[in-house]
C-alpha cells in the first residue's frame, strides 16, 4: 500500500488515544477487505459476525500493536485467523446456494462473465479452509506473496506451494474452465 | 531491595498510566493571529442527503464518509485580527433535493481594513454520510477525501488532490496540485497540467489520466479500460489485464515503461523515437515492424483479445509481460 | 522439459516468478505440449476468475454493532477488579529471563493489593466512542461583496477563477506548438480535421463563463491537443469524449 509509515502511525496513535474519528476511519479503510476475505472464508451467512470480532480484536488489541509489521498486515493476520478458528469452531462446511449469492452485497463493477463467477465461489466453498484462505489472499485479493507469507506466518517459499496446491485443487473442483489454449 | 523497589516501581507505573483522552489541539497559532473554530451539524430534513457541494478559496478541504445521516463541519479560522476574522464567512444551504452546498467567503463590509490573502484562511474538516457524493473546489489549499461512496469531482488550482478508499466515478483535475488517488472502485478521469498524478489500486471499468508537464505512476492498476497521456513526464505503470482490456498509454517527451499481468492473448503495438528504443521483453522472431510500430501478438490471433499501445515521440517504450 | 519437471512450476511461471532462462524453458516446453499448455491456460482462467470476483461491500450497519461490542468489553473491563485489569495489561512474553519473573511473581502480590486501592478510583469505564452533540447553527449567506481595492483578499480571491484561466492558457499554447509540429505529417484531411476540433474547441472557451464552465472547456482543447500531440492520430483523439 502506498500509506505512509507516519500516516500509519499518525492513525494507530490516533486510536489508542480513543478518538472515535480515528477508529472510524481506520474502520472504513480496511473493512472492504475485512469483510471480504472474512465472507470468503467462513460464508455469507457468518461473515458479518467474523468480521465484527475482527474489528473488535484489531481496537482492543492496538494498545499491544508493536508496529514489527504493516498495520494492513496484522490485521489481515487477524481476519484469517478469526476465520479459520470460527470454521473450526463450528466444525461445518458453508453452503452456498443461488439464493445465498444473491444476497452479497452489490459491487460497482459488474463480473464480467456471472456464469464463472458463481462457478468459482461455489468452488471456493468446497476447498479446505486452509487453501481457501491462501487463494483469497493471493488470487482474489491480489495480494502479494511476501504479503501473504507475513500475514500466514510462513516462509514465502511455503505460501507459493500451498497457492499451487490451491489452485490445482480448485481446478479439478471446477472442470474446465473455458479458456482457449494458447 | 533495589530491584524489588525497582521491579514494584516498573509494576506500579501502568496503575497511574490510565489512558485519557485529551482534547484535540489546535494547530499553533502564528504570532498576532487569532484562531477561531466551530462546529456545526446539519441534519436531513426529509431524505437523507445525496450530494455535498464544498467551494473553499481561503483553505483546506477534507472530506470523511461515516456511517451517519448528519453533515458535519468542523471549520477553523485564521486572521490577524478580530475585524477581520468577522470578514470570514462559512455559508451553509441544504437543499430540499437532498444536496448541500457550503462555500467559504470573505465579506466586505462598509469600511474594511485592507489585508492580503496571505494572512487569511479558512480550513474545513467534513464528515459527511458515505453516499454523498462529493464536489468540491479549493484554490490553493488542499483536497482530501476519504472513505465514501458515490464518487464526485474534485478540482483544485494549485493544491494537492488526495482520494483514498472511494467507490463511485470520479473526477480529478488541477493546475499544479499534486494528484495522488489509492484504493478507487470505479471509473476515473484524473487530470493535471504540471503536477504529478500517483495512482494505487484503481479498479473499475476505465481509468483515464493525463498530466502535461507531470509524471504517472500507477501500480495495482486493475481498470478495464486505460489511457494515460503525459507531454513530458515518465509515465510508469503495473497493471493487471482483463480478458477483453484495451491500455493505450503515450508520451511526447517522456519514456514509457509498463509492467503488465495478463492472462488470455493481447495484441502489443508498440512506438518510440527509435525501432531500437522499443523494449516488448520478447524475442525478435516473434515481433514484426510495420509502417514505424514494433507489433507483438501473444496468444492465438482468433482469441478475443485484450490489446495494448504504447507510444512515446521522443523517448523509449518498454513492457515487460508477466504471464 | 518434461511434463512432471513443468506442472510444479507453472504457478511461479504463471505469477511471473520464473525469470530468464527458467522461464523461456517453460514457455519453450509449453509451445510444443498441449496437455501442458491447457494446464496453464486452466490456471490462469482461474486466476483471471478469481481477480475477477466482485469487491464486497461490508453491511453499512457494521460500524455500529462493533462500537457497540467495543463498548460492552470496556463496560465488562470496568467490572473487573482492579488487580485483574492491570494484570491483564501485561503481556506474558515481555518476561525475558525466569529470574526476572520469578523476582516479579514475588512482587506481584504486594502490588496487586497496592493497584486494586489505586484503579478503584478512577470511577468507571471510559466510554471512547460518542460524538460530541453539536449545536445546529446555519450562517446566513452575506451580500455580494462590492468592488474594492486589489490589495484586499476578497478581490484576490475574486481573481482566481481569471488566473486559472490564464494558466490553461498557457497550457494550451505550448500544446498547439506540440500538435503542430505533429501536424505537419498528417495527411490534409486529418488537417483540416483537426484545424476544425480545434476551432470548435476554441469557440467554447471563448463563449463560456469565466469560473468552472470555462475551466472545463479550456480542458477538453487540452486534452484534445495532448491526444493528438502524442498520438498522432487525430481520428483516435476525436472519438475519445472528454467529461
Amino acid at each position: 500500500m502506498s500509506a505512509t509509515l507516519s500516516d500509519d502511525a499518525q492513525l494507530i496513535a490516533a486510536c489508542r488515544r480513543g478518538e472515535a474519528r480515528a477508529m472510524e476511519m481506520l474502520y472504513h479503510q480496511f473493512k472492504r477487505r475485512v469483510f471480504g476475505m472474512a465472507h470468503r472464508i467462513v460464508g455469507p451467512n457468518d461473515a458479518e459476525e467474523v468480521a465484527q470480532e475482527v474489528f473488535v480484536r484489531v481496537f482492543r488489541g492496538l494498545a499491544a500493536f508493536r508496529g514489527d509489521s504493516a498495520l494492513s498486515t496484522w490485521i489481515y493476520r487477524l481476519t484469517v485467523n478469526a476465520s479459520l478458528s470460527y470454521l473450526a469452531r463450528r466444525g461445518r462446511r458453508q453452503e452456498v446456494g443461488d439464493e445465498t449469492l444473491a444476497d452479497v452485497p452489490a459491487a460497482p463493477e459488474v463480473s464480467r462473465d456471472p456464469g464463472l463467477a458463481a462457478r468459482i465461489e461455489r468452488a471456493l466453498a468446497e476447498l479446505p479452509p486452509g487453501y481457501r484462505a491462501i487463494l483469497v489472499l493471493h488470487d482474489v485479493e491480489g495480494l502479494s506473496h511476501e504479503e501473504c507469507a507475513a500475514i500466514l506466518e510462513c516462509r514465502v517459499g511455503t505460501c507459493k506451494s500451498q497457492l499451487h496446491k490451491a489452485r490445482a485443487r480448485m481446478r479439478e473442483l471446477l472442470g474446465p474452465i473455458g479458456g482457449t489454449p494458447q | 531491595m533495589k530491584f524489588v523497589l525497582l521491579t514494584l516501581g516498573l509494576w506500579a507505573a501502568p496503575a497511574f498510566a490510565e489512558p485519557t483522552k485529551p482534547a484535540p489541539t489546535p494547530p499553533p497559532a502564528a504570532k498576532g493571529e487569532i484562531v477561531e473554530r466551530s462546529r456545526v451539524e446539519i441534519n436531513p430534513a426529509g431524505h437523507a442527503f445525496t450530494s455535498l457541494a464544498v467551494d473553499n478559496p481561503l483553505g483546506d478541504v477534507r472530506v470523511e464518509g461515516y456511517d451517519g445521516n448528519a453533515v458535519q463541519i468542523e471549520t477553523r479560522k485564521h486572521a490577524p485580527d478580530e475585524d477581520t476574522l468577522d470578514r470570514l464567512r462559512v455559508s451553509l444551504v441544504p437543499s430540499a433535493d437532498g444536496s448541500v452546498r457550503i462555500a467559504t467567503l470573505v465579506d466586505n463590509g462598509k469600511e474594511v481594513k485592507h489585508v492580503s490573502r496571505s494572512q487569511v484562511r479558512i480550513d474545513l474538516v467534513i464528515r459527511a454520510p458515505r453516499k454523498a457524493r462529493i464536489d468540491a473546489t479549493t484554490s490553493t489549499g488542499k483536497l482530501s477525501i476519504e472513505n465514501l461512496d458515490a464518487g464526485g469531482e474534485l478540482d483544485s488550482a494549485s493544491g494537492s488532490i488526495s482520494v483514498k478508499n472511494v467507490a463511485g466515478e470520479l473526477l480529478t483535475h488541477s493546475v499544479s496540485g499534486q494528484t495522488s488517488l489509492v484504493q478507487v472502485f470505479g471509473s476515473v478521469d484524473a487530470a493535471t497540467i504540471s503536477s504529478d498524478v500517483d495512482l494505487d489500486s484503481i479498479n473499475g471499468e476505465k481509468l483515464v489520466a493525463s498530466a502535461t508537464k507531470g509524471r504517472i505512476a500507477g501500480r495495482r492498476v486493475m481498470s478495464r479500460d486505460v489511457e494515460l497521456t503525459t507531454t513530458d513526464g515518465r509515465i510508469m505503470l503495473e497493471s493487471e489485464m482483463a480478458l477483453h482490456g484495451h491500455l493505450v498509454i503515450s508520451s511526447v517527451n517522456g519514456d514509457v515503461e509498463v509492467r503488465l499481468r495478463r492472462h488470455g492473448a493481447i495484441n502489443v503495438r508498440a512506438r518510440a523515437v527509435s525501432p531500437n528504443k522499443v523494449d516488448l521483453g520478447q524475442p525478435a522472431n516473434l515481433i514484426e515492424h510495420t509502417a514505424g510500430w514494433t507489433v507483438a501478438t501473444l496468444g492465438r490471433s482468433s482469441d478475443p483479445m485484450a490489446s495494448i499501445e504504447l507510444m512515446s515521440k521522443y523517448g523509449a517504450v518498454s513492457l515487460a509481460v508477466i504471464q | 522439459m518434461k511434463c512432471e519437471d513443468v506442472r510444479p512450476k507453472l504457478t511461479a511461471y504463471l505469477d511471473g516468478e520464473l525469470e530468464g532462462d527458467r522461464g523461456s524453458a517453460v514457455r519453450g516446453h509449453l509451445r510444443g505440449c498441449e496437455a501442458c499448455r491447457t494446464a496453464a491456460n486452466d490456471e490462469a482462467a482461474l486466476r483471471d476468475g478469481l481477480r475477477a470476483l466482485p469487491t464486497l461491500d461490508a453491511p453499512s450497519g457494521m460500524w455500529a454493532k462493533i462500537q457497540t461490542q467495543l463498548a460492552d468489553a470496556e463496560i465488562a473491563d470496568s467490572e473487573k477488579p482492579g488487580w485483574r485489569r492491570v494484570l491483564a495489561r501485561w503481556n506474558p512474553q515481555h518476561w525475558v529471563t525466569p529470574r526476572f519473573a520469578l523476582a516479579s511473581g514475588a512482587v506481584a502480590v504486594i502490588f496487586c493489593v497496592w493497584a486494586w486501592r489505586f484503579t478503584h478510583r478512577d470511577g468507571g469505564a471510559q466510554v471512547a466512542f460518542q460524538l460530541p452533540r453539536m449545536p445546529t447553527i446555519v450562517t446566513p449567506a452575506p451580500a455580494p461583496a462590492p468592488e474594492t481595492s486589489s490589495d484586499d483578499v476578497a478581490a484576490e480571491v475574486a481573481a482566481v477563477p481569471k488566473s486559472t484561466s490564464d494558466s490553461y492558457a498557457n497550457a494550451v499554447a505550448e500544446l498547439r506548438q506540440l500538435a503542430t509540429t505533429s501536424r505537419a505529417s498528417w495527411s490534409d484531411s486529418q488537417q483540416k480535421q483537426f484545424d476544425a476540433k480545434v476551432a470548435e474547441l476554441e469557440h467554447d472557451i471563448a463563449t463560456s463563463e469565466e469560473g468552472r464552465p470555462r475551466h472545463k472547456a479550456y480542458r477538453t482543447l487540452i486534452r484534445y491537443l495532448e491526444r493528438a500531440a502524442s498520438r498522432d492520430e487525430v481520428a483516435f483523439a476525436d472519438t475519445r469524449a472528454t467529461p
